[in-house]
């Protein structure tokens, strides 16, 4: 046993030896001085090296050479840095005004040392539309968000849609949608099984109570177009506030057929609709509320002296949670969380909405604009504390801009997609 | 008294180490838990100067998670100037001339010391321009300058 190991480690030194035969063995001494990779190193090794580096350098990297370029194409590489970077998730903030649009990542804080004071929040990513119109970014999902921008010139409405990347920093344009209708609005969903992100697109005439017809494009997919979808309940209502857990987009809507809200679910695998019909007592609550990820659904609203509110303010006593604990029998789980008595002195005039839930189950408020200092608040429904988190939004200076998102669990994807 | 482990660089060098700081290594671990380090480790492929670093590296790493544990009863910032503590350190450790800080990621490869292996990746990477990493990688370029110019452009972000 013993010398069978030691011939191994014997072994892959003669093999990691004979590829520095010539520095090494010549002169010994002088190692500083002279090249340690005389020949290629080995690509398990070089696709380590590039799974380590943060996303500046794979850029760079791919400038190097052709070869290392197709390495860091290659899917496993890419599901690797995926993984990796799952471990340590992050969170995007998506601050928008005048057209402008930018992407910030910073450390999501329960992974690192509790008592870390701040978190930095580097900017990835800078879009700017000129013209006229609207810009809206859909909820990032998985790393990428699907962009939507409404373009109006000599009378003409035109929705042009588009995904980003901020960790690559690609920009791709969609296929134009073939509608008739003037009005199209977008979700975007992650398929984790056969890891494919999907848009979901839905378009209507001007009339807001008309009902949604529904279009996918699947990103990468080779025949490059929309796909039309039949729907056996007919809906309307935007915006959807969409949610995108585990392969399922969910989205507010309203039966057009009887008038009540519900919950759609769109499965992006199978590309198939399914409906959560919502109890009266509920539907006050999904008005207002907003869907978030808590292991499952979660719709979160906010209690000010019994009215609801979707934002969270130094009024709000209680913030409540409705879990959907069980989808076929689409029964919820209710849960009240009283705000601390400091809460109001921690939280000052800040408007907050639901950024999402922590795994160790601590809501993530965030402020509705992005102020200096910006907080993050975490309210700890166990202990019934709540702590402020500063982020330092650095190098770009976006006071006052509109906090569009507050994504928790934010992934590194350095795969570059084709349309 | 803990146990000792002896080290044989490529020169034919011994380096006596504590056990608990060989455990950093995996590859070392592993010959440690089959019982097969007796009469020394002989190391082909890590000369004196790199192994003289990664012993310090591994060291200083034992050092600083044996005072990170008799400090974890008290969660105050203390924990946290330990960590800024040991991150100086290591960025310290890592000023060292493009030649080591490369055998330095190849030795922390083979041994598999996964923390300084991504110090060591990260380091060599840093504020690199493509020309300097063709050169310590010896990598030749096959691109063609209209190639090249094209994939600088798609990337122009990261050398802003």
């Amino acid at each position: 046993m013993n010398t069978q190991h030691r011939n191994n480690v014997s072994d892959d030194c003669q093999s990691i030896n004979l590829r520095h035969h010539n520095t090494r063995s010549s002169k010994p001494s002088d190692h500083g001085r002279e090249s340690s990779s005389a020949l290629p190193i080995p690509t398990d090794l070089i696709i380590d090296i590039f799974s380590r580096l943060p996303l500046k350098s794979i850029a760079i990297c791919r400038c190097v050479s052709k070869t290392w370029a197709s390495t860091l194409r290659r899917q496993d590489f890419t599901d690797f840095y995926l993984r990796k970077s799952s471990t340590r998730p992050q969170i995007l903030l998506a601050p928008v005004k005048n057209r402008e649009l930018f992407f910030f990542s910073s450390p999501q804080p329960q992974y690192l040392q509790e008592n870390l004071p701040s978190v930095v929040a580097n900017c990835h990513m800078k879009l700017s539309f000129g013209g006229f119109g609207e810009i809206r970014c859909g909820r990032p999902v998985h790393g990428l968000a699907c962009l939507r921008q409404l373009r109006v010139s000599e009378g003409e409405r035109e929705t042009v849609l588009f995904i980003c990347n901020p960790s690559t920093r690609q920009v791709l344009h969609l296929p134009k949608v073939k509608t008739s209708r003037p009005v199209v609005k977008s979700m975007f969903g992650y398929d984790p099984i056969d890891k494919q992100f999907k848009v979901l697109c839905m378009t209507r005439f001007n009339d807001g109570r008309d009902y949604h017809e529904h279009q996918v494009l699947t990103l990468g997919a080779p025949d490059r177009s929309w796909r039309m979808l039949e729907c056996c309940i007919p809906h309307y209502g935007d915006p959807p506030k969409e949610i995108c857990i585990n392969g399922v987009l969910y989205y507010k809507s309203i039966n057009k057929s009887t008038e009540t809200y519900l919950i759609v679910c769109f499965d992006v695998r199978s590309e198939m609709f399914s409906f959560i019909e919502v109890k009266v007592t509920l539907q006050r609550a999904l008005l207002r509320g907003a869907l978030r990820n808590c292991n499952g659904l979660g719709l979160f609203i906010s209690e000010d002296n019994g009215y609801f509110r979707s934002s969270v303010s130094e009024r709000s006593t209680s913030v409540q949670l409705w879990v959907l604990e069980d989808v076929e029998k689409q029964e919820w789980s209710d849960h009240i969380y009283l705000l601390p008595a400091l809460w109001k002195n921690l939280v000052g005039r800040d408007c907050l909405f639901f950024a999402g839930v922590t795994l160790t189950n601590e809501i993530v408020l965030a402020p509705s604009f992005s102020s200096y200092p910006f907080y993050l608040y975490y309210l700890n429904t166990k202990r019934n504390t709540v702590v402020a988190r500063l982020v330092e939004i650095q190098g770009i200076d976006v006071s006052d801009y509109y906090m569009d998102h507050v994504v928790l669990d934010h992934v590194e994807d350095v795969k570059l997609y084709d349309v | 008294m803990s146990k000792k482990i002896i080290f044989e660089s490529s020169e034919g060098e011994s380096f006596e180490v504590d056990e608990a700081v060989a455990l950093e290594c995996q590859t070392i671990k592993n010959m440690i838990e089959d019982d097969c380090t007796d009469g020394g480790i002989p190391l082909a492929n890590v000369n004196s100067a790199t192994l003289t670093k990664v012993i310090d590296y591994c060291k200083k790493h034992v050092e600083a998670a044996a005072a990170a544990e008799a400090n974890a009863g008290d969660k105050d910032i203390y924990g946290a100037n330990k960590d800024i503590e040991l991150k100086t350190w290591d960025e310290e450790f890592v000023k060292v001339d493009q030649p080591l800080l490369f055998d330095l990621m190849l030795a922390a490869n083979f041994l598999i010391i996964p923390g300084l292996l991504d110090l060591t990746c990260k380091t060599m990477m840093r504020g690199k321009t493509v020309l300097q990493i063709r050169e310590i990688f010896h990598i030749k370029k096959d691109y063609t300058d209209a190639e090249e110019a094209e994939v600088r452009k798609e990337n122009a972000w990261a050398f802003e």
